[in-house]
């Protein structure tokens, strides 16, 4: 369980090849508030995201709290339909496709979700959980699968009849990861898959998605708020703020060169249980601005350290910082 | 060392349930001095919150009840047990002597009393304050943690505030009337990493300014390292070990500690190494293992681990509740085929 799962790739090379997910432009934006004689307001979750994944690789996306990071995740495996951009999965525009035609996309891309107390149905049994997706796609021999990814996911074959709630939380999110894995997909999108854990059950969770993506040559796109986690499990990380895409970069630059005022915020807030390593903090003002009503220009710069009158106006776009590293800061 | 503030000896505190007792803390001493911060950490069900709330007497009873042990809380020369006080007393001594902080602030907040109320009332009661007077005090206050427009904002309802400042508002609350000693259990755990890092700040502050004494309860051992003079680890009702932040992140003796430090990510050149999980889960509390409570799950446990472990003394303020701190003791056989 330890020393095979260490990643031999290098971290720092930019990812050559076709990426197996393109999202282009993508928005998804929320009417809300609407109601008698009232006009909805439009809240922009997700506002313009543009970023590659490459085969193989697992992509790490952090933000605070309401940055869009589930919104993202779930318009691309179409939980949601996008409002505007598109979705690139191996040369197929997903975005575009009617749901038929989704269909057999459907099982390459699956999902792990947040919560493992309310993610599973109380009303079945493990085995019927995991077993599902291979009878919703008629896949044969099923009773020997769910046997083979319980194992897989290192939870007794003998569990296939109790019910979620007789077990812990990491033992739920096995469930959940056993369910996710049972068409052998290609893409498996995790959404705060430890966030929920212990950190003791966190480092078994994280060290079995390791494990897995080795064995089945899986593609992450891995969704945390703790960047220490992210950066653990991510060859690549993309940084989200206020529905944007702030900085792009291998893990290695986005954890010792940031380029973007908020990713070095970001790095120097999160709590490192080394005393030999603490550091001073940049302090930010205030709080993440709402949704509903973005700042102008840069969304970041109420609360930017450097912002200069240019940051009130001008909405920087992402550009090339480093080698296989972007950033959208005028300053960057 | 300054003199103590809060001394807890020997506290038990269990929930009496259909299923049998929950021994939620077991036999917990500890002591915070004044200007000290100190850390409480531990997995969630380890007992963090009751040896808060038993402090605060604030424990639903029934089905809780704190069984046994003494609560010391100084104050000028003279030390009162705060299990022998009645709620009366109690309610003088909360709030002005000693302050909590909650993980949700909703749950202390009062939603239909304005926020201004509440920051007053307690200067009112405990200090004879005039209105005027506290709403002076109350508008510093919410300065100092940082709401902006403080004076405008005393007539606005907890829900008129966002997350973190609901958080920052508690934190004036518990200081308005200079309490010798504030707990904070998981003040941050809501928040995002920004906004904890102001709120951190913030406390650290206060904690070297005034010499308030603070215990901060948390699961993240990266707020204890970065804020806390001594760190206190917690494992199944008990605290397994103790010592300066120092002693207990460059040299943790107990196998739990070790455990939970390899079971983090690190941010820094070593952040893709492998994780070192400690297998297993966390004990039921109603029927925790005899001996030493970690042993199902210790990668190190020797035959001995059967008999309860002794608290062994390392040198400075470091201690360890295992047997191989015990001098001698590493030659002993390993307990194979012992572990779950
Ligand atoms: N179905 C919905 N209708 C309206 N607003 C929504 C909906 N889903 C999300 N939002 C809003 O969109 C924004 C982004 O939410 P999202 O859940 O994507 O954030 P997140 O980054 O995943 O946050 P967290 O870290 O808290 O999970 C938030 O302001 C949220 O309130
Ligand atoms: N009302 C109750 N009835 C029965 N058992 C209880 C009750 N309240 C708490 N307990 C038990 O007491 C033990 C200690 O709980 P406590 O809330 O102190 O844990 P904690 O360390 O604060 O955990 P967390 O990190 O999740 O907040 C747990 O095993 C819990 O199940
Ligand atoms: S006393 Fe034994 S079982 Fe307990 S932590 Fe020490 S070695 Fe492990
Ligand atoms: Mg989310
Ligand atoms: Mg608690």
């Amino acid at each position: 369980m330890t020393q095979q799962t260490r990643d031999a790739r290098p971290t720092e090379a930019p990812p050559s090849g076709d990426p197996i997910l393109r999202v282009q432009g993508l928005k998804k934006h929320f009417p809300v508030g609407g109601g008698f004689l009232r006009k909805a307001s439009i809240l922009k979750a997700v506002d313009g995201v543009s970023f590659d994944v490459y085969p193989g690789e697992t992509f790490g996306l952090v933000g605070e709290s309401g940055c869009g990071k589930s919104t993202l995740a779930q318009t691309i495996v179409r939980l949601y339909e996008p409002t505007a951009g598109t979705i690139n999965f191996n040369g197929n525009d997903l975005s575009a496709l009617s749901a038929s035609r989704l269909r057999p996309h459907r099982r390459e891309i699956q999902m792990i979700f947040q919560d493992p107390y309310s993610s599973l149905d109380p009303r079945m049994t493990v085995g019927g959980i995991v077993e599902e997706p291979l009878r919703n796609y008629g896949e044969p021999d099923r009773r020997e699968r769910v046997r083979e990814l319980l194992l897989q996911v290192g939870l007794n074959a003998y569990f296939v009849n109790r019910y979620p709630h007789e077990f812990s939380g990491g033992q739920r999110q096995r469930i959940g990861i056993a369910r996710a894995i049972a068409l052998n997909p290609k893409l498996v999108v995790c959404d705060e898959p430890v966030s929920a854990l212990d950190v003791s059950i966190q480092a078994q969770v994280l060290n079995l998605l390791r494990g897995l993506q080795q064995e089945k040559g899986l593609t992450y796109l891995f969704i945390a708020h703790n960047l220490a986690v992210v950066a653990h499990i991510s060859d690549r990380i993309g940084v989200m703020y206020l529905g944007k895409m702030v900085e792009v970069g291998s893990t290695k630059a986005i954890t010792t060169d940031p380029r973007h005022p908020y990713t070095k915020a970001l790095l120097s807030a999160a709590p490192i249980p080394q005393r030999h390593l603490r550091r001073e903090r940049i302090i930010l003002r205030g709080e993440v601005p709402s949704p509903l009503n973005p700042p102008t220009g840069c969304r970041f710069h109420p609360r930017c350290p450097i912002a200069a009158d240019r940051c009130t106006q001008e909405e920087p776009e992402l550009r090339v910082v480093g080698p296989g590293q972007t950033a959208a800061c005028h300053f960057a | 060392m300054p003199e103590p503030v809060l001394e807890v000896r020997d506290l038990k505190t269990q929930f009496f349930t259909r299923d049998g007792v929950v021994k939620a803390v077991d036999g917990v001493s500890f002591a915070v001095h004044r200007g000290e911060a100190v850390g409480l950490v531990g997995e969630s069900g380890c007992g963090k919150s009751m040896t808060s709330l038993s402090v605060m007497r604030l424990i639903p009873q029934p089905p809780g009840k704190i069984v046994a042990g003494e609560v010391l809380l100084h104050d000028e020369g003279t030390a009162q047990d705060l299990l022998k006080l009645d709620e009366s007393e109690m309610q003088h001594i909360r709030g002005r002597l000693l302050s909590m902080i909650f993980q949700d602030p909703m749950t202390s907040l009062n939603p239909v009393l304005t926020i201004g109320f509440q920051l007053t009332e307690p200067l009112k009661i405990h200090f004879n304050m005039s209105e005027d007077d506290a709403r002076k005090r109350a508008v510093e206050l919410l300065q100092q943690v940082g709401i902006p427009a403080a004076a405008e904002r005393l007539n606005d309802y907890p829900h008129q505030f966002s997350g973190g400042m609901r958080q920052r508002v508690m934190v004036a609350i518990a200081l308005a009337c200079n309490p010798k000693m504030l707990i904070a259990d998981e003040p941050t755990t809501a928040l995002d990493v920004t906004v904890q890092a102001q709120l951190l700040d913030l406390i650290k502050e206060l904690n070297r300014e005034t010499g308030t004494a603070v215990l901060i309860i948390t699961h993240d051992l990266g707020v204890v390292a970065d804020l806390c003079d001594r760190v206190m680890v917690m494992y199944a009702g008990q605290i397994i070990e103790s010592g300066t932040g120092d002693e207990i992140f460059d040299h943790p003796q107990h196998p739990y500690t070790v455990g939970l430090m390899q079971s983090v990510p690190r941010l820094g050149p070593t952040v893709r190494d492998p994780l070192v999980p400690i297998e297993g889960m966390p004990p039921d509390l109603i029927a925790p293992p005899a001996g030493c409570r970690f042993r199902p799950r210790c990668p190190r446990a020797i035959a001995k681990c059967i008999e309860p472990p002794p608290r062994v003394f390392l040198g400075g303020e470091h201690y360890s509740s295992c047997w191989l701190a015990v001098e001698g003791v590493e030659d002993e056989p390993a307990l194979a085929g012992e572990r779950a």
